[in-house]
């Protein structure tokens, strides 16, 4: 605010020497300024690496602020199962962390599992029911995300798995070191809590929809359909495919393994299927047709699997299953092959020379080849990657691993929030807006926004250099407590036991909450114009412009890159 | 009370009495006593005063200048060098309006190092916006100080109290020293509303464009101006309360003088004799006194000189080109005069001025209808 | 709870916006918070210097306090002047600060400056330094360092010399509180100058204030070069007590290379590599000898 300048209007007036009378505020050094600084709100890169649009870093501010439940629950505004991420979840958003740039990123994914773990959280039923009915088919993590969010706009949701359980592969597929099954029902009640109704070994007809009732179907059936590497002899005893494996492991089918097994493949469910097959008495090698870095595994899994003792072979291309007379597994049989330059994906081309051979021994073998999307029972077709969840049937939509080709829980977590908001909007006869609640640069949605809760912030993401990193004090990222070794590998207990509450605490403090402005105070402090306050309510800084000159400190100081500078117009 | 004094401590005795609160100053032949019996009488508790022993002249009337600015009253005292030393904060002290009083011994300026007296080193700070004012006797140096004090903080203007280096800095004289209560009364504290106080937000000294500049300098023209009224009025009161006072001129028989001679401090005594002495041989002979150099008393010089037909100065300083600096003032000051003007120089470095060298001026003037040159040497040995 | 970064405590601002400083000018943020931690009961004693423009023109002033200005080579005579004031007025209370730039400090106010200091005047000095007269247009003054440009070091790195030890010289003083601080350590400086506050006497404070315009470098990236400074122990931040006991205040967590803060600013632009490596060395030994002298 500018202030008034003294006048003179006789020299007696006039003070008999310089001695001054008032203060500078009349002075409107603000018309210096070319440029002016402007507090902003702004996207952090770690949400961007979300697909399945976790608030990250505002709940971690909660935990910084020492509210563990409010933490909670704002996850649970846009993932119904962050016990569930936080656990199984290959973190993406870590590898976005801009903290990875100065020393690790933020271990993300322990902080949403301790939070998960520790917080206190219960369901409601919506206020207001829309008296609108929706079918999901699947109870993997889509089905499961889709339910949770058609549910709490207000909508009945019935959900078909036609196994015995719910949870698609996050029951029968993730062995339980990595997620216990206590875990996934514990979540899974909580959607019971919200009534959703679930009908598992049941399957929904094109009949039973029109009679049910339903508004809308959603497909999220997942991908476990067996990709065939069609070698020779590899039909019979001994050899199984990856995820029948696991499915009759996870049921508790298979107690023990004996002698040595050979896992084909390089994704993660052979790496699921070797830790398995390592912990119920098998002597395991995992064999590769390419290099360890082109697997597609996710590499904290394959070095725990190293670290266990699994033993890898490379560039070695499966041909055949030996048998003995009897019919036996003896062995497998490869050619060698050799990596040339990198393919469009980055990985290595081989050329396989199919007169260099060798074979390794085996009593077992799992098949690890790959997985394709589930056939949907009715007739429909939709395309690949369709990311407004349509299909050619209006009511009808897919969502998860059956349309997507990223396969992992975060994802299927994304397809779910799209399907909901896709649903929602076809009920309303609405057409949905998911441009405006996908987070520019992104893949994840935000329900919230989608509600009108908050508004999604715009421009590009908070660079590294943005970041003033000398406000961030080297702190180790938290390693979290581990099962011993000799006790991981001799059950199906689970291996990580995730942080410590001053371990959490230290790690959210890791945090630079990138676009965040956690009144830090910086831009206030060094500005040389004495032109920054905070705001009354604390709700942030107000800006004399008045008086600020632009110099741009209180930009280049700021430790998160929430303040911008705009170029005023002449 | 009546004491014998070096004049240098009878200006000491005038601080003390004037209840200075903060001396500053640096040692310099012929004016260290001054100081010396200053932090004496500080130390012996007869004075209450913040004594600092700086580290030069410029730091010392720096020092003054702030403790001025906060309102307290400031002394400090010095000679030639020192004085020159001082030269860029005489002009902060007055353009700041400061009442600030100075002690300044007249000696010559080096080279070479000559510690005797000559006027030349205060003459040269005419223009800094200080009052001068010369003092004849080791009286008249303590009244001067205790004067000195009202007039600056009457008219906010800092004030030079001169005198000759030895002839009277070190020489003894009987002083009457003046009652600490009757001084109280004519001098009370020091109250200067434009003084900085604690808990204000006010600046001194601010850097003024040409806006203002021009205006403060006018003003003090102005009050400069007036000081000399200002400086009568104190006269006048001192002298009720006293019996002595000095005016801002002295005329000895001036009023049907023919010759009358202009000089300023010790010199008095002496051109008073030489015109007691012309007198006796029938020669109208007057003599002026100059107390007051700044500001210039015109009017004063103007009325005293009046029977004058022939007007000589005697000047114990050298503006070198110009001549003598009291010479050159007071030829402006009677620019629209027809009458003569002898510039006499002399005396310069400590030379004696004997009432011979007086009396012979007093002849060359007699024996000339105007002067061989404005500039007349007089006393040169070689 | 996201912890405070400052311990820098909330009260008034002492300096008003509308000042003349320049866009980033390292010295009004190193007066804010001189300022903050001496309070209302201070009187100013300013030089000439950039300050005595920043400050304002008559009849304004930025400060909310009383200021004295005065001649350039007086800040410490001018602060005694002041604080017999005070103490003859009873007001022993009242903080004394003078404040002057690098010039008139290390240069033409160096023999005030002493002289208050051997008296052990009750005062605290700061010394903003920007590494040349800047004021006056960029000349050299005997703080600015080797191989930075000036307009009267048109060559840059010509002259060979260190840059004078002030502290040092000052701390040889004897005095009760000497120190470094530097405006992109807020905290570190607000805290030394309430140290600095308790003791009685003369106080010293070294102060790095970056200049945009005479470094040569952007506006906004003032504080960045000045945490640089200290962070590649090019200015050190420390602390002496009665001119003894040595106590370095901070310690820079990575290692910066000189050459990193060099390369931030124009004015260094003519240095070669061998000066570079040259100026490192020196560095290095300084930093050295300072940790000695610490005990640490
Ligand atoms: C006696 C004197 N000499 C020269 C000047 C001109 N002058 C004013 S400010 C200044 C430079 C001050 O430099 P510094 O003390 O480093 O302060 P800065 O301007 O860099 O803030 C100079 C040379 C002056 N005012 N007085
Ligand atoms: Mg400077």
């Amino acid at each position: 605010m500018l202030g008034e300048l003294i006048q003179f209007h006789s020299i007696e007036e006039l003070p008999d020497s310089p001695v001054t009378l008032g203060t500078t505020l009349w002075n409107p050094t603000g018309t210096w300024r070319s440029v002016r600084p402007v507090h902003v709100t702004r996207l952090s890169p770690c949400m961007l690496g979300c697909p399945a649009g976790n608030p990250i870093e505002s709940f971690i501010r909660k935990i910084e602020e020492g509210d563990v439940d409010g933490a909670l629950a704002l996850i649970r505004e846009e993932n119904p199962l962050p016990a569930i991420c936080g656990r199984v979840c290959f973190h993406p958003c870590e590898e976005a962390c801009n903290r990875a740039s100065m020393d690790a990123s933020v271990a993300i994914h322990e902080l949403e599992r301790w939070v998960a773990d520790r917080g206190k959280w219960r369901p409601t039923v919506p206020e207001k029911e829309t008296g609108k009915s929706v079918a999901v088919v699947g109870s993997g993590p889509a089905g499961l995300t889709a339910a949770y969010h058609l549910r709490r706009l207000g909508h009945a949701v019935t959900v078909f798995e036609k196994e015995k359980e719910l949870g698609g592969l996050l029951r029968y597929g993730i062995p339980a070191y990595r997620l216990p099954k206590d875990v996934l029902d514990r979540e899974i009640g909580f959607l019971r809590e919200m009534e959703i109704i679930f009908r598992t070994e049941t399957t929904l007809s094109e009949s039973d929809f029109e009679k049910e009732g339903f508004q809308a179907v959603l497909f999220a059936v997942g991908a476990q359909r067996f990709r065939d590497p069609r070698l020779v002899h590899q039909e019979g005893e001994g050899a199984w495919k990856a995820l029948e494996f696991l499915k009759k492991v996870n049921e508790g089918e298979i107690k023990g393994l004996k002698g040595k097994v050979v896992v084909i493949g390089g994704g993660n469910a052979a790496i699921d299927a070797a830790r398995c097959a390592l912990r119920l008495g098998g002597q395991v090698t995992v064999a590769y047709r390419r290099m360890r870095e082109d697997m597609p595994a996710f590499d904290e899994e394959v070095a725990a699997a190293e670290a266990e003792g699994i033993s890898f072979v490379f560039l070695a291309v499966p041909q055949s299953v030996k048998r003995d007379g009897k019919g036996e597994v003896t062995g497998v049989g490869f050619a060698r092959a050799k990596a040339g330059s990198l393919d469009a994906s980055g990985r290595h081309k081989i050329t396989v020379d199919p007169h260099d051979t060798f074979s390794i021994e085996a009593d077992t073998v799992i098949l690890a080849t790959g997985e394709e999307p589930d056939e949907i029972p009715w007739q429909v077709d939709y395309k690949p990657e369709a990311t407004r969840c349509e299909t050619d049937r209006p009511g009808v939509f897919v969502a998860g691993d059956v349309v997507g080709s990223q396969r992992t829980v975060a994802y299927a977590i994304g397809w779910g929030k799209r399907a909901a908001v896709a649903i929602d909007a076809f009920l309303a006869g609405k057409e949905a807006e998911l441009e405006k609640i996908t987070l520019p640069g992104g893949e994840g949605i935000s329900m919230r926004a989608y509600r009108g809760e908050v508004t999604i912030p715009e421009g590009e993401a908070v660079s590294f250099e943005e970041v003033n990193d000398f406000y961030f004090p080297d702190v180790k990222r938290a390693a979290p407590r581990r099962l011993p070794m000799a006790q991981s590998v001799s059950g199906f207990k689970e291996v990580v036991k995730g942080l410590s509450k001053p371990q959490a605490l230290r790690e959210a403090g890791r945090c630079f909450h990138c676009g965040d402005c956690v009144m830090c105070d910086n831009c206030l402090i060094f500005c040389p114009d004495i032109a920054i306050t905070r705001k009354e309510d604390a709700s942030g800084y107000d800006v004399d412009l008045d008086h600020c000159k632009g110099c741009g400190i209180c930009a280049r100081e700021c430790p998160r890159g929430a303040i911008i500078m705009v170029e005023e117009r002449v | 009370m009546k004491k014998v004094l070096m004049g240098n401590f009878a200006a000491s005795h005038g601080v003390r009495l004037s209840r200075a609160q903060v001396i500053s100053a640096y040692p310099i032949t012929p004016q260290t006593h001054v100081v010396e019996e200053l932090s004496a009488m500080v130390a012996r508790g007869d004075l209450n005063a913040k004594f600092i022993k700086v580290e030069s002249e410029h730091s010392a009337l720096a020092c003054c200048i702030a403790a001025s600015v906060m309102g307290a009253r400031a002394f400090t005292a010095t000679s030639s060098h020192g004085l020159l030393l001082m030269h860029e904060l005489l002009h902060w002290a007055a353009g700041g309006r400061l009442p600030i009083v100075m002690v300044a011994v007249n000696r010559a300026i080096a080279p070479g190092w000559n510690i005797w007296n000559e006027q030349t080193d205060t003459l040269s700070q005419r223009d800094t916006g200080w009052i001068q004012l010369y003092c004849a006797s080791n009286q008249e140096i303590l009244d001067t100080v205790i004067q000195a004090f009202k007039l600056a903080e009457s008219v906010k203007i800092p004030v030079m109290v001169i005198y000759d280096a030895f002839i009277l800095s070190h020489t003894y004289e009987p002083v009457d020293i003046p009652d600490q209560k009757v001084v109280d009364k004519f001098l009370p504290p020091i109250n200067n509303p434009e003084a900085l106080k604690v808990g204000e937000a006010r600046a001194f000294g601010s850097v003024t464009n040409p806006d203002f500049h021009m205006e403060f300098r006018l003003k003090l023209h102005d009050t400069y101006e007036r000081a000399m009224e200002k400086f009568s009025e104190i006269d006048a009161e001192y002298a009720k309360l006293t019996g002595r006072n000095y005016g801002i001129v002295e005329p000895y028989q001036c009023s049907d003088a023919e010759l009358i001679m202009v000089t300023a401090g010790s010199l008095a005594g002496p051109t008073r004799m030489v015109v007691d002495g012309l007198r006796a041989k029938g020669i109208k002979a007057g003599r002026v006194k100059l107390k007051m150099f700044r500001p210039f008393p015109v009017e004063a010089l103007k009325e005293a000189l009046k029977p004058a037909k022939k007007i000589l100065v005697l000047d114990r300083n050298l503006s070198p080109g110009t001549g003598g600096i009291f010479a050159q003032e007071l030829r402006v000051a009677l620019k629209e005069d027809k009458r003569p003007v002898w510039g006499f120089v002399a005396g310069l470095g400590g030379r004696d001025i004997t009432p011979e060298l007086i009396e012979s001026m007093f002849f060359d003037a007699l024996g000339a209808e105007v002067p061989v040159s404005n500039t007349i040497f007089k006393g040169v040995r070689l | 709870m996201i912890e405070p970064t400052y311990t820098i405590e909330e009260s008034e601002e002492l300096v008003h916006p509308g000042h003349l400083a320049c866009q980033g000018c390292g010295a009004t943020i190193a007066m804010r918070y001189v300022l903050k931690a001496l309070g209302k009961k201070t009187v100013v004693v300013i030089p000439a210097c950039c300050w005595s423009i920043i400050v304002g023109l008559f009849p304004s002033s930025c400060l909310d306090v009383p200021l004295i200005h005065t001649a350039f080579e007086t800040a410490a005579a001018a602060a005694t002047g002041a604080r017999a004031a005070l103490d003859v007025q009873g007001q022993e209370d009242v903080n004394v600060l003078a404040w002057a730039g690098d010039g008139g400090t290390f240069d033409i106010g160096f023999q005030a400056l002493s002289g208050a200091a051997e008296r052990n005047e009750n005062i605290i000095y700061c010394c903003y330094d920007n590494e040349a007269y800047m004021n006056t247009g960029i000349q050299r003054s005997s703080a600015t360092p080797v191989g930075a440009w000036t307009t009267t070091t048109p060559q840059g790195g010509l002259e060979d010399r260190p840059k004078k030890d002030i502290v040092r010289i000052m701390a040889a003083h004897n005095v009760p509180y000497t120190a470094t601080a530097n405006v992109a350590f807020p905290d570190d400086l607000y805290q030394k100058i309430k140290k600095a506050a308790s003791y009685k006497g003369m106080k010293f404070i070294h102060i790095l204030s970056p200049c945009p315009t005479g470094w040569r470098i952007p506006s906004s990236e003032s504080i960045e070069v000045a945490r640089l400074a200290t962070l590649s122990n090019v200015f050190p931040l420390y602390e002496v007590i009665n001119g003894s006991k040595w106590r370095v205040t901070y310690i820079p967590q990575k290692k910066v290379p000189v050459e990193k803060y060099l390369e931030a600013q124009a004015r260094f632009r003519l240095m070669g590599e061998e000066e570079k490596k040259r100026i490192q060395k020196n560095v290095d030994e300084y930093w050295k000898e300072l940790l000695k002298r610490a005990k640490r």
